[in-house]
């Protein structure tokens, strides 16, 4: 039966190709779509539960006055065991378009959270000769692998940007490249001194976010409200949460892009189905003829129906799976920028194999059944005398 | 008819619908065919003749009466059994050939042997058998589009042989073929009834074509006018 099936598949090879072709780009655009909402949920539920990001309770965009950090620190919060402080930079590397992230930060609290001093283990890894060098050295900077095997870093070399939300040219120095075998965190960034950087741009003394590292028996959800009570009459109001909470927050000022990609997703796949069903119908329109002969050889209605449907799955199934395929070749691994979110791996996982397995599966069949129903129930007499 | 009768058809009748107008096709028609008998059908058209091939084969149902074949009414079977029997016991010879294109001439031949369960070489191995048979056997790899019309009926006949069928029902089967053809279309049915002994149901519209049946039937207004039993 599949010899026969596939000698229809070989006898038309543009329009089955077509069709399987156009499976093929639906489902590798689905697969792409669903990996960046996987790989947002790595994210989100990557993130460390023992670690609380503060940022101003008004935008994510507003800063916050970096005495703030002394003043967690000092009011001896229960269960604080460090906190330091991001600042994004933003600036231009070359080209607008090179864009990776850039990122000042408190060196001595960023190692003792985050490097070699850090109690869970390093996320950016380095030896501890570099992050000592990367404590003293003002101007330094450390990047992370992927930067310097996208534009040939070296340690020692200079690193140039052109200031946007802090103008002036900024000097770098590359004292150290790290590497990182977490997947929630990317080698993609680069991060330097927040006092560098205050002092270039005249001693606002603010910063971005606070970054809160908790004991491991730390009641997370007081010690948010605790911090938070600190700023509370200030001018300065806060919004201390949960780090995975801070991400899935950051990730919503892309608006609902699940709900966005997943429409995208299906209505591509639905009109694949479209397109499906009527090369199917087609199929069967030109080969009533051939119906009827395989009715009068003997083969029943259940077979003749079969066939259709085993027509249909060897075009959407091979097209479907020449789609996953593909997204999986091209993805899978492999670190991706998407705006200002980098992911450290786009993981094609095998669950998203299997969902595009199984909706190439239900497109043969729902393309393939009325066609295969309308075969089915020609009468012999009329199929025999039609072409 | 001196021969145990293969089939026994039993006042069929068969009505059709053209608009709204009712045309019986076949009235009450009753007749037999031997075993091992060469039969053809005559008639002029709307006389019923392929209405009743279609009946002796089972493609259609008649409206009353009942076929026996072998002692067995088919008119009573379902769809199902009614198809499991055409594989085994019925060879169609049509006028257009139909073949599926998209298969070889070996390939065609096998095509029916995909029901019977049998291994893959032992259909090769039946199917070649069968296109030798037909005088076929060095175009076994041909695509129809690739053979004259004479040699696309020989494959058919090819195909209608494998099974080993209880009869081999023709529709015209040279209507699309030159004389000469024709000629060796019809020495092969001669061959195979005189040979191998099979039952040969021809429809045809021509005479020396319907000469070399051993006895012919003439239909009129769905009815036998002439050599009936």
């Amino acid at each position: 039966m599949l010899r026969l099936v596939w000698a229809h598949v070989r006898a038309q090879p543009l329009r089955f190709g077509l069709t399987a072709g156009s499976v093929a780009l639906a489902l590798f655009l689905y697969c792409s779509l669903q990996t960046v909402l996987t790989s947002l949920d790595t994210l989100v539920s990557g993130s460390s539960g023992n670690r609380l990001i503060t940022s101003s309770a008004v935008s994510l965009f507003q800063s916050l006055p970096v005495s703030g950090v002394e003043r967690v620190r000092t009011a001896r919060v229960p269960g604080v065991r460090s906190v330091g402080h991001w600042t994004w930079f933003d600036g231009v590397f070359r080209d607008p378009k090179e864009f990776f992230a850039r990122f000042a930060v408190d060196v001595p609290t960023f190692r003792a959270q985050y490097g070699d001093e850090a109690p869970g283990g390093q996320d950016y890894l380095l030896t501890s000769a570099e992050w000592d060098r990367f404590e003293t050295e003002r101007a330094g900077c450390i990047v992370g692998r992927g930067l310097a095997d996208r534009y040939g870093f070296e340690v020692g070399d200079p690193l140039v940007l052109e200031g946007t939300i802090y103008p002036g040219t900024w000097r770098f120095t590359i004292v150290a490249i790290y590497g990182s075998d977490n997947p929630t965190y990317d080698e993609e960034t680069m991060f330097f001194h927040w006092p560098y950087l205050n002092e270039g741009s005249g001693r606002a003394d603010v910063c971005g976010t606070f970054t809160i590292d908790l004991d491991p028996s730390a009641d997370a959800a007081a010690a948010s409200t605790a911090i938070d009570a600190l700023f509370r009459n200030s001018s300065n109001r806060t919004l201390t949460q949960l780090e995975a909470a801070f991400s899935a927050q950051f990730l919503q000022m892309w608006g609902n892009i699940g709900l966005l990609f997943g429409f995208i997703g299906y209505a591509v796949v639905f009109a694949t189905f479209v397109i499906s069903l009527n090369t199917m119908l087609l199929s069967v329109r030109e080969r009533v003829r051939e119906v009827g002969v395989l009715k009068t050889l003997g083969f029943r209605a259940s077979t003749v129906r079969g066939l259709f449907l085993l027509e249909a799955l060897v075009v959407c199934g091979g097209g479907a799976l020449a789609g996953a395929g593909l997204a999986r070749l091209l993805w899978h691994g492999q670190p991706l920028r998407l705006a200002t979110v980098i992911f450290p791996e786009f993981l094609v996982t095998d669950a998203t194999l299997v969902e595009a397995a199984i909706i190439g599966a239900v497109l043969a069949l729902v393309a393939g059944l009325a066609p295969a129903v309308v075969a089915s129930r020609l009468t012999i007499v009329r199929a025999l005398r039609s072409g | 008819m001196s021969r145990t009768p293969l089939i026994e058809v039993r006042e069929v009748a068969k009505t059709f619908a053209r608009g709204d107008e009712e045309v019986r096709v076949l009235d009450r028609l009753s007749t037999e065919i031997g075993q091992g008998e060469y039969v053809a059908l005559m008639g002029p058209s709307g006389s019923g003749k392929t209405t009743l091939l279609n009946l002796l084969g089972a493609l259609d149902r008649p409206d009353t009466g009942s076929i026996l074949v072998a002692g067995e009414d088919i008119t009573t079977f379902g769809d199902d059994e009614l198809a499991s029997w055409r594989a085994r016991a019925v060879g169609f010879i049509f006028q257009a050939y139909n073949l599926l294109p998209v298969l070889k001439a070996v390939e065609n031949v096998e095509l029916p042997l995909l029901l019977f369960g049998l291994s893959r070489k032992e259909r090769r191995r039946r199917a070649l058998l069968a296109l030798e048979l037909v005088g076929l056997a060095d175009r076994v790899d041909h695509y129809p589009k690739e053979l004259s019309g004479g040699q696309e009926q020989r494959v058919a006949i090819a195909r209608a042989l494998v099974t080993d069928p209880a009869f081999l029902l023709a529709d015209e089967p040279t209507g699309d073929l030159d004389p000469q053809s024709s000629v060796a279309i019809l020495d092969l049915l001669d061959q195979l009834h005189r040979g191998l002994g099979k039952t040969i149901i021809m429809v045809t519209h021509a005479r020396d074509a319907a000469d070399r049946a051993e006895r012919i039937v003439h239909l009129e207004g769905g009815r036998v006018v002439a050599g009936g039993i």
